[in-house]
């Protein structure tokens, strides 16, 4: 098992810190899935976690300007699967705020090891190296199949989100009155966001939203067709697990689609250039 | 002791004050000749500051009438004082503040009242005024010999904290391994089970070429405390000078130095982590002292410049000190040194710097420590402290810091 890559453009290195920081601000252990094409940072829904499940991909050639994985042998098992402590890759992605190039690597010290090597401008010939070792846990293939990308559910309504600085502004005010918070759209573009409380209600409440296109070709999937597209979906979520969310973003995806699967979850999906993020809630049981 | 200090210095002295609050409890002030000291120690012992500023600093200053101190068992003068830093900090609590409105500190130790006056005079005509209390106190030097490091490093304060800002704000020590041809700061971790080895390291390389001046004599490396450092390197961000690195081996103390020709002159005196090799020729080249020499049968007899006289109150702390059990190693450096002992330099570098984690109780019984804290780094902390005593219990000395051999004389 090999992995080597490395970033030489500043703003590549910037944008890979976004995608590193926004995750790390997400979750606190974090799988990261290498293969030939892709660089996948996986949280697979699991009853620890709270349900919420992550899915993020890159592809490695938009960011990496080396990229080097020899997986577990050549042929099916051509990928490596590390388990890592999120905050640690953000911090050691830190120190590359103004690097010169940014080497990732596996290693093995004494145990084995992401290594980060930061080449840092200096006042000398030579540059500073600054060096990270991240202690990691490789994944054995027999539980490959727990960091498979997620089905999408069959969900009921399909929107882009308002512009998610507004909704965080939002959901932040609404986590004073409750700890949950219902979230309801449906396929004509109306887009609620309420909080009930024994002595109030409050509900912000948006319209003319875009629906995302359906391309019956490609990835998307097409809302049920069995839902009245004036009929609200609804779900009724953690408001600490939607703030993680909105507050980590780093990256200024182009578009937020929030899918709703009435009382039973709510996806987001960040569309991006070259990355593209999900992020699953589940509902909270009354 | 009365001075005052103009606006534009006030800053400093702020800076001062809380790079002093995140090491030690209490600042030692020291009307001397040439200036004013303030100094701390922190309770494990471990981080000694003084702090210098000269007399051309202030726009008034008068060290009081009583700078050679004869002191006399009932009549000690109040010229040194010390005061708790936290209530200190209240007075130069924001920084901005400071900078923005002060014009001028007066400092004023008002012998009848027994407080301590710091009196800030603002813009718009604004006074204010603090009155602290504070208790009397002997001489805090440590003695080290800073000129006679192999080793001395100078840089801009910025290479440093750019290095230091690459480590976790967790960590506790870094270890600094020097060469001739570059120097390597790496995180430290003191345990080797399992789970430490769960934690990031880093280490950042620099290239000689960064220090204006870079000097080894010895290929060693010394680790030391890194929040100690952090704290020296924020105040060295307002002091805007350059930084010089005295230090030796393992055990012995690592010292930062900032220094303004006739103006201005910091020390910060760090210890360091006694490695195992290091341990049979190890001598503290630090010791806290009290004013006082000592008239001791050890050979060598530290020189101090400074004032020296003894001091018979009523012993707060241990008095009795132990000779060292172990023959002195024959490999000493100069005269100027001073003696310690260190019969605790077997113990290992895993010893954690700073931490809860209390010394073996023979080592301490019977101290009655200053401090609610007992100094809990072994090895670190006999570097600084290991007084070089008789048995001879006539002369009674101050210390402020406890020998740690056993109060038997064994």
């Amino acid at each position: 098992m090999r992995f080597r890559a490395k970033v030489v453009n500043i703003d590549c290195i910037h944008h890979f810190t976004n995608v590193v920081n926004t995750i790390s601000k997400l979750l606190k252990k974090c799988s990261i899935r290498l293969t030939k094409e892709k660089m996948f940072f996986i949280l697979p829904d699991q009853v620890a976690n709270g349900g919420v499940s992550m899915w993020c991909e890159l592809k490695q050639a938009n960011f990496f300007d080396e990229y080097r994985m020899d997986g577990v042998n050549e042929y099916e098992l051509n990928e490596i699967y590390l388990e890592i402590v999120a905050e640690n890759l953000c911090r050691a992605i830190k120190s590359a705020n103004n690097a010169k190039s940014l080497k990732i690597k596996l290693t093995k010290k004494q145990v084995p090891c992401l290594t980060v090597e930061i080449e840092l401008p200096s006042l000398s010939s030579t540059a500073r190296i600054v060096t990270h070792d991240i202690p990691v846990s490789v994944i054995p293939s027999s539980l490959w199949g727990e960091y498979q990308e997620p089905e999408m559910p069959d969900f009921h309504v399909s929107l882009c989100l308002p512009p998610l600085k507004t909704v965080k502004h939002i959901v932040e005010r609404l986590k004073n009155l409750s700890s949950y918070l219902t979230l309801s759209g449906n396929q004509e573009g109306d887009f609620a966001l309420k909080v009930e409380t024994e002595l109030v209600s409050a509900t912000t409440r948006f319209s003319d939203l875009e629906i995302p296109p359906y391309d019956p070709d490609g990835d998307s999937q097409a809302p049920s067709k069995l839902w009245p597209p004036s009929e609200m979906a609804s779900a009724r979520i953690d408001v600490k697990k939607l703030l993680q969310f909105l507050a980590g973003q780093q990256i200024n995806p182009y578009k937020v689609i929030c899918n709703i699967v009435d009382q039973s979850a709510v996806h987001f999906f960040l569309v991006h250039d070259d990355i593209s993020l999900q992020y699953f809630i589940p509902v909270v049981a009354v | 002791m009365k001075c005052v200090l103009p606006g534009a210095n006030v800053k400093l002295f702020a800076k001062a004050i809380h790079c002093l609050a995140k090491l030690g409890h209490y600042v030692y002030f020291e009307p001397l000749d040439t200036g004013l000291a303030l100094k701390t120690v922190n309770s494990s012992r471990s981080a000694y500051v003084s702090i210098l500023f000269m007399k051309p600093m202030f726009q008034v200053y008068n060290a009081g009438s009583d700078v050679d101190l004869t002191v006399d068992d009932d009549n000690l003068p109040i010229s040194r004082c010390k005061v708790a830093l936290k209530t200190l900090l209240q007075v130069f609590k924001s920084l901005a503040n400071i900078e923005r409105s002060v014009e001028t500190c007066d400092i004023n130790l008002d012998g009848d009242e027994c407080r301590l006056v710091f009196q800030l005079k603002c813009k718009h005509g604004i006074t204010k005024t603090h009155h602290l209390t504070f208790q009397e106190c002997e001489s805090l030097q440590a003695v080290f010999a800073k000129d006679l490091s192999p080793n001395v490093l100078k840089c801009d304060h910025k290479v440093l904290s750019d290095v230091v800002i690459n480590f976790s704000s967790s960590l506790e020590e870094i270890t600094m391994l020097v060469s001739p041809c570059k120097v390597v700061l790496r995180s430290y971790s003191d345990d080797e089970s399992d789970e430490i080895a769960q934690l990031m390291k880093t280490e950042v390389c620099l290239n000689p070429e960064e220090f204006s001046e870079y000097q080894i004599g010895v290929d060693t490396d010394v680790t030391f405390c890194l929040k100690d450092v952090r704290a020296i390197l924020a105040f060295c961000e307002v002091a805007a000078m350059p930084v010089n690195i005295h230090f030796e081996v393992g055990g012995k103390p690592i010292i930062f130095s900032l220094e303004h020709n006739g103006y201005f002159r910091a020390n910060f005196v760090i210890a360091t982590i006694a490695t195992d090799k290091n341990s049979q020729h190890s001598n503290a080249t630090a010791n806290f002292t009290t004013n006082t020499t000592f008239p001791t049968t050890n050979k060598r007899s530290f020189v101090k410049p400074s004032r020296s006289k003894v001091a018979p109150k009523p012993l707060r702390k241990v008095s009795a000190q132990k000779t060292n059990a172990k023959p002195q190693p024959t490999k000493l450096p100069k005269p100027k040194d001073c003696d310690s002992i260190n019969s605790e330099h077997d113990v290992s570098p895993e010893i954690p710097l700073q931490g809860g984690e209390q010394t073996s109780a023979t080592r301490y019984e019977g101290f009655n420590s200053p401090s609610p804290e007992q100094p809990c780094f072994k090895s670190v902390k006999t570097v600084f402290f290991a007084a070089t005593q008789t048995n001879d219990l006539d002369h009674t000395v101050l210390v402020l810091a406890p020998d740690s051999d056993n109060e038997d004389g064994t």
